[in-house]
């Protein structure tokens, strides 16, 4: 294999994403390192030192959140930066390790980012089964209907969340939030659709893509 | 300590240097990679923190220009950018350690820590010297002095001053986790833990949990909080046996902590600092599992930044009788039945095997040979009957004629442990307890057979 690493970013939007990261690290780091002096200066402030010290934390917390979320931006440009290829969901669900159960027996061809595909595949499983990770693995199968090609993810196990789809929105301190955020990402970027809803007291994700248009000799163009 | 901080933004400059100084260093600040080339030569600095974006250049120039120097000034990197590029070519450049932006003190505050303490070291015992392992007959608990084992010795006590990850490969029974203990000896952390985690042998299910630990509540089960593998090693070294073998779903967080080295309990929000030496290891070829994508490029990209191979037991057949010894003179500790040396023909036998099996396999032939001989030598007709045993010179040719395999009933709804312990058993039978054939069979390693027997209490 050749060892030669690949680039951080392939230019682009991915490029700029990378760029924006590095940006946005350097004044959180000085803000960071700043306020972490102060703190120590006010803890020795005999009066009331030691409440002030107490809000600089909260806000040394606050920045530390906001660098927790700049570090999805390299994750961003690795879903903005890979070409999308022609593939299928039961191969994407080989990769990932997650076989289909079931699904048509001609499967339809996708225009999808391979690698960043088969992470959200893997974030989706994981995240469904994280609730009880002593029940059976999900339950995948893939659908084809109203002009699009559909995949559900099913929990077998585990409470479901009433309002699931609150973590795309990234909620603070939900760390299964980050990576939902950027499974829906990676699906919409390919022009797909990600939902998380509750069936029957079970959590199941419902990806969809527009199915490929047919080429005028009947088969599918891709 | 002196620490010389090299960043261009002068507030940060600024207040690293005053943090640093806080921390109970010296501690001086430069803005350009030229001005750090000069405050190397006349500030004589033992680390330098350098920013990865400078005006002049970036912080691989500040990492060669301090070798060039010639001091042992340990350079820690800044990187803004939180791509596994930046963190592996600044190890690979020399860089002693990456620290990302934005900036965390403990994590600043933990690799100064380990510096002063290597520092210490040097300007004390001017470090002693470690005994010559040729000489010796090896390297802490590794045994060996043939020209491939010097070798090795010499990559270990090198790669052991760094904090760099370490990729150890090599055939099953070669050693690996012994190489791993070793740079753990080495290592500024050697007081600390040494956690050796079998990747294939975990389950899958809960894979997550062991490496993070759990909050109270966290999922069906989980009713008290629980401290995960990456905690219990705090400080010390992490050791990934049989990486390759890490549920997929797990290697894209296990990325996510090696870049931000922070990780939270499963159900917890608490950001924890990783402050751990990962070595990895696999007796696969870690770039065909990439290939095949069952291994995450850029994971391998990042646990491959100091490859470490291990010889095989044919490629170093002078030390068989070295370890032969050292074997016997262990089993000897143990057993007690008057056991000092190996008879001239005992030793003859051993030496000219070809051992598929390596060390483990040495050590188990010389077990059976101490079992079947009298005291005081192990008799050469002893060690030529476990040899006839073991089969032949060369491994077995692996047979995959599924057709001929009888099959196993599973019926729905059957839990996916007692699957896997009908088919590891029903294989175990079919190949008359050839535990080799038999992971070769089931496409996993021959400890992950062993770490299963265990689990499923079916070794005899």
């Amino acid at each position: 294999m050749n060892e030669s690493l690949p680039p951080d970013f392939p230019g682009g939007v991915a490029d700029a994403l990378g760029t924006l990261r590095h940006a946005l690290a350097d004044p959180l780091s000085a803000a960071g390192v700043k306020l972490e002096l102060l703190e120590r200066r006010l803890a020795e402030v005999p009066s009331n030192g030691a409440s002030l010290a107490d809000r600089v934390r909260g806000v040394k917390a606050d920045l530390a959140a906001a660098g927790r979320l700049i570090d999805l931006l390299p994750r961003l440009a690795s879903i903005a930066g890979e070409p999308a290829g022609i593939t299928s969901l039961g191969d994407l669900c080989r990769a990932a390790g997650i076989p289909l159960e079931e699904g048509p027996a001609n499967r339809p061809r996708l225009l999808l980012r391979r690698l960043a595909t088969i992470d959200a595949l893997r974030i989706l499983v994981w995240f469904l089964r994280s609730r009880d990770p002593l029940a059976a693995p999900p339950r995948l199968l893939e659908e084809s209907a109203s002009g699009r090609v559909a995949l559900r993810i099913e929990a077998l196990g585990g409470s479901g969340d009433s309002n699931p789809e609150r973590l795309f929105h990234l909620p603070r301190g939900e760390e299964r939030g980050e990576d939902l955020f950027l499974a829906r990402a990676c699906i919409e970027s390919d022009g797909g659709r990600l939902q998380l809803v509750e069936r029957e007291s079970r959590l199941v994700a419902l990806l969809s893509w527009p199915e490929p248009a047919t080429s005028p000799e009947g088969g599918h163009a891709l | 300590m002196k620490v010389l901080v090299v960043e261009d933004e002068p507030g940060a400059r600024e207040a690293i240097v005053e943090l640093v100084k806080e921390l109970g260093y010296e501690a001086s600040g430069v803005g350009t990679v030229a001005d750090a080339s000069s405050a190397l030569v006349t500030l004589r600095p033992d680390v330098c923190i350098a920013d990865l974006g400078l005006p002049d250049g970036d912080g691989f120039d500040v990492v060669r220009n301090a070798r060039a120097a010639g001091r042992d000034c340990a350079v820690v990197v800044l990187t803004g950018r939180g791509s596994v590029r930046s963190a592996v070519e600044a190890m690979k450049a020399g860089a002693h350690d990456f620290l990302l932006k934005p900036l965390k003190t403990s994590q600043l505050a933990a690799t100064l820590t380990q510096l002063s303490e290597r520092h210490d070291e040097a300007r004390g015992a001017q470090n002693a010297g470690l005994p010559d392992p040729a000489a010796e007959g090896g390297l802490a608990g590794m045994v060996g002095r043939s020209a491939p084992m010097l070798e090795v010795y010499r990559l270990l006590t090198r790669v052991a001053r760094s904090n760099a990850p370490v990729m150890i490969t090599g055939e099953s029974g070669t050693g690996k986790e012994v190489a791993a203990s070793t740079v753990h000896l080495l290592s500024r952390r050697a007081t600390r833990p040494f956690i050796a985690v079998n990747c294939g042998a975990i389950s899958p299910t809960l894979v997550e949990s062991e490496l993070f630990g759990h909050e109270k509540g966290a999922f069906t089960g989980a009713d008290r909080r629980r401290a995960g593998t990456f905690e219990m090693a705090h400080g010390g070294t992490l050791f990934l046996d049989e990486v390759t073998e890490m549920p997929p779903e797990l290697q894209v967080k296990f990325l996510r902590v090696l870049e931000t080295r922070t990780f939270r309990r499963v159900g917890g929000s608490e950001e924890l600092d990783m402050d751990i030496r990962l070595i990895a290891s696999s007796n696969r070829d870690l770039a065909d599992a990439v290939r095949r994508e069952t291994f995450r490029a850029d994971l391998y990209y990042r646990l491959n930044v100091f490859p470490l191979r291990l010889p095989s037991l044919r490629e170093r057949k002078e030390d068989v009788p070295l370890l032969a010894n050292h074997f016997l003179s262990e089993i000897e500790k143990k057993e007690r039945r008057g056991f000092s040396s190996f008879e001239p023909g005992a030793l003859d036998a051993l030496a000219s095997h070809s051992w598929p099996g390596n060390v483990r396999e040495l050590r188990n032939a010389v077990h059976r040979a101490y079992v079947l001989s009298d005291p005081p030598a192990i008799e050469a007709e002893a060690a030529e009957a476990v040899l006839t045993d073991s089969g032949t010179a060369e491994p077995r040719p692996l047979v995959r004629d599924e057709e001929t395999w009888p099959a196993v009933e599973v019926r729905v709804g059957e839990t996916l442990q007692a699957v896997e312990k009908k088919v590891l058993t029903a294989t175990l039978l079919a190949v008359k307890g050839d535990k080799r054939l038999a992971a070769e069979l089931l496409g996993v390693s021959l400890k992950t057979v062993y770490n299963k027997l265990k689990e499923y209490q079916l070794e005899t």
